[in-house]
C-alpha cells in the first residue's frame, strides 16, 4: 500500500512537469464596447469638420464623404462652388455606404444600418441588421499584428497598440490569431444615376438591380435583396475564390472586382448568388476599376497591402465578359481611383496629382493628356454632370470641366 | 556563427580539462583496492561526473552532462558543471555549480544535489537566442565498482528560464520575444571518477 502511494505521488508530481511558453510582442489590442452601449450610440448630428478621408458618394445634389470608423459627412452639393455641410450621421464603424431610393445603407461594424433619407435634414434608423458582418473590424495600425480577439466581451470598436504576453503552445507556436479583419475600403462609379447613387472607385459596397453587394473578408460577397429597400434580406455568402477583392464597381447587370492580381468579372442573373464569369490577370498591385462601354479602365499601383512594383493604366476590352482582352497599358507615378464621365478619365495618380485624359479612343487613352494638377494629392473621384469631385488627404476638390479645353476649380472643403 | 563555434571551443576546452582530472586526485584516504560496494569511509578529494540523461515532462530532450568537483568533508561536496541540452530545437550548454550532500561517509552513497547556472545558447532555430537561468535539485546514488570508478544515477527536477527574439522579415518592428518556462523531471545514470 505504501509503495502505491509512493508511486502514484510520483506519477502525479512528474505529470506536473508542464513546459510554458509566452510571446511578448506589440500588436494592435482589441478595444472593446458592450454590444448594448454599441448599439444605442449613433444619430443625426450638427455639421462636423471632417477629420478623415474615406469613401465618397453622390446622390441627388448630395456629396456624402464616409469618414472611416465615425460616420457620414452629408453635403449639399447643389452648388459645386459652394457645397454646404448639412450635418453629421454618427454611424460607429461606418465603412462604406450605399444608396437605393431613399434609403441608405452603411456598416456599423458588425450591423448593416438602413436609413430613411427621405428628409435629408432629419436621416431616421429604420432598422438594424445585426452580426450580419460577424468579422468586421475596426480600422488598425497595419504595420503591428493583431491580438486574439474575444467576442464574448463586445464589438471591437477600436485598436491600442501595446505590449501583447500570450501563452502559446510550445510545440506549435501560434504567433496571432487574426479574428479576421474587413477592411471595407476602396469604388468610382459610372455616371449612370439613377434610383441609387454613384460611388467613387474605392468602394466595397454597390448596387445591381434589386440588390446591394458587400465584399466582407476580401473574399466573400454578400448580397442583401433590397425588393423591400426599407427591409433587406440577406442571402448566403459567395465565395469569390482568389486574392482579397479591393473595389466593386457595377456595370450593367456585372460586377467587376479589384483585386491585387487583377479584375473578375462576376454575374448577376441569379442575384442572390452572382456566378464568376472570367478573370484577368495582372501584375501584383491595388486596382480599382471603372468601367464605360464594354470597357474597364484599370488602375494598377505599387505599395500598400498589396505589394507589387507595377504603376499603370490598363485598359481592357470587356465585350465578351468571359474573356476580357487587354488592349493597351500605360505607365503611371501611383494611381490609386479613378473615374469617367463621357470621353474624360480621371486618374487621381499619387504623388503626379490628378489626371485627366481624353478616352475618346479608349486603346490609346492612356496618351492623351489633357489636364494634370500635381499639386493636388487625392485618391479618388467621382465625374459626374461636367462636376469632378474629388477626395484627398487634406481635403474635397471640386473642378468644373463643362466647358471643352477648361478645367477649373470650383470650390475646396479642407480637412 | 561565431558564437556558436566559441561555445563548441568551449565545450571541448572543458572536456579536456575533465579528462585531466580523472587523474589521480589529491585524496586524504583510499590508499587501498577496495572490492565492489565497498563502504570504506572516505574524507576528501576531487571527482568527475560524466552523465546521460532525459529531461522528461510535457516534452522529452536529452542531456549531456561532465561535473568536475570537490568532495570537502565527509558529507559535502561541490563541482562545475558543463553540458549540452536540447530544448524546443534550440541547443544550450548548460553551465552551472552544484552542490551535494552525501548521506553516508562512504564513496558508494546516496546523495541529494542542487544546481544552478546558466544555459548558453548555441545554435537557434528562431532569431536571437538569449538562453536563462537555470537551477534544479535532485536525488541521487552512487556506486563505486573500483578503487576510482563508479556508476551514479540520479532522478530530479529542472527549470530553466529562457528567453529568445524572433525578428520580423522586412518589418521594421520590435522583435518578437518568445519565454520558456521549462519544467522537467530527470533521470540522469552516469560514471563517477575520483
Amino acid at each position: 500500500m505504501r509503495n502505491t502511494t509512493l508511486f502514484l505521488a510520483i506519477v502525479l508530481l512528474l505529470g506536473a512537469c508542464k513546459d510554458k511558453m509566452y510571446q511578448k510582442y506589440l500588436a494592435n489590442v482589441p478595444v472593446y464596447t458592450s454590444y448594448e452601449t454599441f448599439r444605442s450610440s449613433g444619430g443625426f448630428e450638427s455639421p462636423r469638420a471632417i477629420d478623415k478621408m474615406g469613401n465618397i458618394y453622390f446622390k441627388d445634389n448630395y456629396l456624402f464623404v464616409v469618414e472611416p470608423d465615425n460616420g457620414i459627412h452629408f453635403i449639399d452639393n447643389a452648388n459645386p462652388s459652394a457645397p454646404i455641410q448639412k450635418g453629421f450621421l454618427n454611424v460607429w464603424g461606418a465603412g462604406n455606404m450605399a444608396i437605393k431610393g431613399n434609403y441608405l445603407y452603411v456598416n456599423s461594424y458588425i450591423d448593416l444600418l438602413v436609413y430613411d433619407i427621405a428628409s435629408m435634414e432629419n436621416p431616421t434608423l429604420t432598422r438594424r441588421m445585426e452580426d450580419v458582418f460577424p468579422t468586421a473590424l475596426p480600422t488598425s495600425n497595419s504595420d503591428y499584428p493583431y491580438a486574439a480577439i474575444d467576442k464574448s466581451k463586445g464589438v471591437v470598436t477600436s485598436w491600442i497598440v501595446e505590449e501583447v504576453n500570450e501563452e502559446v503552445t510550445p510545440y506549435s507556436p501560434s504567433y496571432f490569431e487574426d479574428g479576421g479583419i474587413v477592411a471595407f475600403n476602396e469604388t468610382s462609379g459610372a455616371p449612370s444615376i439613377s434610383a441609387t447613387g454613384i460611388a467613387g472607385s474605392i468602394s466595397l459596397f454597390t448596387i445591381v438591380g434589386d440588390y446591394l453587394y458587400v465584399m466582407e473578408e476580401g473574399n466573400l460577397l454578400h448580397p442583401f435583396d433590397l425588393t423591400n429597400p426599407a427591409s433587406p434580406v440577406t442571402h448566403e455568402r459567395v465565395n469569390v475564390w482568389g486574392t482579397e477583392v479591393e473595389t466593386l464597381f457595377p456595370y450593367q447587370d456585372y460586377l467587376f472586382m479589384g483585386t491585387p492580381s487583377g479584375i473578375q468579372i462576376f454575374g448577376t442573373t441569379n442575384p442572390k448568388s452572382p456566378n464568376h464569369l472570367s478573370t484577368f490577370d495582372h501584375g501584383r498591385g491595388c486596382d480599382p476599376v471603372v468601367v464605360k462601354d464594354d470597357y474597364a479602365y484599370v488602375t494598377v499601383r505599387s505599395g500598400g497591402a498589396c505589394g507589387g512594383v507595377i504603376n499603370q493604366l490598363d485598359v481592357i476590352n470587356v465585350s465578351n465578359k468571359s474573356n476580357p482582352t487587354l488592349i493597351s497599358s500605360f505607365e503611371m507615378t501611383n494611381p490609386h481611383g479613378l473615374g469617367i464621365d463621357d470621353n474624360l478619365l480621371f486618374i487621381c495618380d499619387g504623388a503626379a496629382g490628378l489626371k485627366v485624359f481624353d478616352a475618346t479612343n479608349p486603346s490609346e487613352s492612356g496618351n492623351h493628356l489633357l489636364y494634370s494638377f500635381p499639386s493636388v494629392q487625392v485618391t479618388d473621384i467621382i465625374p459626374f454632370n461636367n462636376v469632378a469631385m474629388v477626395i484627398g488627404t487634406d481635403g474635397i476638390y471640386q473642378y468644373d470641366y463643362s466647358v471643352p479645353g477648361e478645367f477649373n476649380l470650383l470650390s475646396v472643403i479642407s480637412f | 556563427m561565431k558564437f556558436q563555434l566559441k561555445n563548441i571551443l568551449c565545450l571541448a576546452i572543458t572536456l579536456f580539462l575533465s579528462t585531466l582530472g580523472n587523474a589521480q586526485n589529491s585524496t586524504e584516504e583510499l590508499n587501498e583496492e577496495l572490492p565492489i560496494g565497498s563502504d570504506k569511509s572516505v574524507v576528501s578529494g576531487f571527482y568527475n561526473r560524466f552523465d546521460v540523461g532525459i529531461l522528461g515532462g510535457s516534452a522529452a530532450s536529452r542531456s549531456f552532462n561532465i561535473v568536475n568537483g570537490y568532495r570537502i568533508n565527509a558529507h559535502w561536496s561541490a563541482g562545475l558543471g558543463l553540458g549540452v541540452e536540447e530544448f524546443y530545437w534550440n541547443r544550450y550548454i548548460p553551465t552551472y555549480l552544484e552542490g551535494n550532500y552525501n548521506l553516508l561517509k562512504k564513496s558508494t552513497t546516496p546523495w541529494l544535489s542542487v544546481m544552478a547556472g546558466y544555459e548558453i545558447p548555441t545554435v537557434s532555430s528562431n532569431g536571437a537566442n538569449r538562453g536563462g537561468f537555470t537551477y534544479g535539485g535532485k536525488v541521487g546514488f552512487s556506486y563505486f565498482i573500483g578503487k576510482h570508478i563508479g556508476i551514479t544515477t540520479s532522478i530530479g527536477y529542472r527549470y530553466a528560464h529562457l528567453q529568445a527574439e524572433t525578428f520580423w522579415t522586412g518589418w521594421d518592428l520590435p522583435p518578437i520575444t518568445t519565454v520558456t518556462d521549462i519544467n522537467r523531471y530527470e533521470f540522469r545514470f552516469g560514471m563517477i571518477f575520483k
